[in-house]
């Protein structure tokens, strides 16, 4: 069977797309047949983090309206055999994803692959709505700030009343809260939201923390998934997400303030 | 070529229903006033319906006209007339506002005798997250986990949460002035019990379990 995972947010910027290239990485490396697909109409931007963007003929709008085949527009990534990439188009508009054709889409995928993952664009507009209306789990990436803890909320709001498993009265979609950019030393001074705090306004089970590192930045220039970088912070984060997310039970790592070594006391910094 | 037909899509929203208890516009601005500073926020731009069930004999329209002034300058939104006489319509009409019809939604004016009893329970397992509203329609409500900013819970009867209130809960949505809001941890950001509300920024100092019941015009906050 076939598990179709959505990286949601509501508000925008928050890490999906990070996220989505992540753990579509880290479950075709752990063995696992693996697509990920760009539900971003009009921005594409998983292509390039996931450096395919100069192999891209043809896209997720293509397929649904027939012009291409699953297996023209899908890509295979060239570091993992296990994962594939399902492009958005840069220049249609997002009306071109209807909810039949997304689940036509979505069946045919479910034949070949162990794991779908749906990159959703911010907002809980159309786009967002189609990229998690199919969802069985739905990873909620969040900010430990305000208005993306807010915006998080309403998106659990509507996977638990729009999506397909809401409206057929199924088990409910399996949520999980991913805190990205998530820094301590700035929860200490009181600039940002705490772990608790965040758990405890949206009562959502804690899939990961994935810490503010420079290491993402370099690694969406380069186009490698952060998670290639083993050697990084957010890297082996989002190892650990990965490894959660299959059933392992793992500590959190990365949460707290690192104390300042010797020579930072010294000189400062 | 065909023509493009509009779409309709049916709604339901929540209005104020105002009642016009005098026709002398400056005794209704003064009562008005009055009602809005208890909730200032509340009325901004409110869609508002008139109930001008106690004017009687039947006014001129250009006496709910002035009325109809008086609330746009107090910043409501007024769009329709209601009221227990039919002979109330024709104004509605000429004045190009909705006709409703009444409604009894003025706790004030329901004695308490006449107040039917709620005894079903609508029960809430999920959380009700922002941008939910959950309405228990001739019914007590109870929430087994949390109501976070941004929702709205909303009862005939009584509302019960077993987890933090972050939103807006409002009991007694038909006039039953003996509801309460009982919640396990007190963040509202409005309670409203009959009709009454009372804002974040008003309530007195206190945290965790609370009840809220309307004692005469007011509500109280117990925190226990
Ligand atoms: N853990 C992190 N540390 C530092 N920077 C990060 C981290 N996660 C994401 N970013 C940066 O934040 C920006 C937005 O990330 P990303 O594109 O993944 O967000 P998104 O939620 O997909 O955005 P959109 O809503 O526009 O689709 C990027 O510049 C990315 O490099
Ligand atoms: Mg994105």
């Amino acid at each position: 069977m076939a598990t179709i995972i959505v990286v949601t947010s509501g508000k925008g910027g928050v890490g999906k797309t990070t996220t989505s290239a992540a753990v579509s990485m880290g479950l075709a490396q752990a063995g696992h047949k693996t697509v990920v697909i760009d539900f971003d109409i009009g921005l594409r931007n998983l292509d390039i983090i996931m450096n395919c963007e100069r192999r891209v003929v043809f896209d997720f709008v293509n397929v649904i309206q027939g012009d291409a085949s699953l297996n023209q527009a899908l890509i295979k990534d060239k570091r993992c055999d296990k994962l594939f990439i399902l492009p958005a188009s840069q220049t249609r508009d997002k009306d071109a994803l209807t909810k039949d054709g997304v689940q036509q889409v979505l069946n045919q995928l479910k034949q070949d692959f162990e794991f779908i993952i749906c990159d959703s664009p911010a907002g809980i507009e159309h786009g967002a709505q189609m990229a998690l209306y199919f969802a069985d789990k739905a990873i909620v990436v969040t900010n430990p700030e305000v208005s993306s803890v807010r915006d998080s909320d309403r998106i659990l709001g509507i996977l638990q009343s729009k999506s397909y498993r809401a409206e057929n009265n199924m088990p409910p979609v399996d949520e999980h809260l991913l805190i990205t950019r998530f820094d301590p030393a700035r929860v200490i001074k009181g600039e940002m939201l705490s772990i608790a705090d965040i758990e405890d306004i949206l009562a959502v089970k804690l899939l990961g923390v994935i810490p503010e590192s420079q290491a993402v930045l370099n690694a969406s220039n380069n186009g490698t998934p952060v998670i290639l970088d083993e050697k990084s912070d957010a890297g082996q984060a989002y190892q650990d997400t990965v490894a959660r997310l299959l059933g392992d039970d793992r500590p959190h790592r990365f949460t707290e303030a690192q104390k300042k070594g010797f020579l930072q006391r010294v000189f400062g910094g | 070529m065909e023509s493009n037909a509009l779409k309709l899509r049916s709604r339901l929203s929540p209005s104020h229903q105002i009642p016009v208890s005098s026709a002398n516009p400056e005794e209704f601005e003064q009562q008005l006033i009055s009602t809005i500073q208890k909730a200032p926020s509340l009325f901004q731009f409110a869609p508002t319906i008139l109930d001008v069930s106690s004017l009687a004999p039947i006014p001129e329209a250009s006496d709910i006209q002035a009325i109809l002034q008086i609330c746009r300058k107090n910043r409501l939104v007024p769009y329709a007339l209601t009221s227990t006489d039919t002979g109330h319509r024709n104004i509605a009409h000429i004045l190009g506002l909705a006709w409703v019809e009444f409604k009894a939604g003025n706790a004030q004016k329901a004695p308490a005798a006449q107040q039917p009893l709620i005894t079903e329970t609508k029960v809430v397992t999920t959380p009700v997250r922002s941008g939910q509203q959950i309405y228990a329609k001739d019914a007590n409500l109870l929430i087994t986990s949390q109501v976070s900013a941004g929702a709205e819970v909303i009862a005939d009867g009584s509302i019960h949460i077993l987890g933090a209130l972050r939103g807006k809960a409002i009991a007694g949505a038909q006039g039953a002035t003996h509801s309460e809001v009982i919640c396990q941890q007190m963040s509202a950001e409005l309670i409203a019990i009959s009709g009454t509300y009372l804002l974040q920024e008003d309530f007195p100092e206190g945290s965790g379990c609370a009840r809220c019941r309307l004692d005469a015009d007011h509500i109280v906050i117990d925190y226990l």
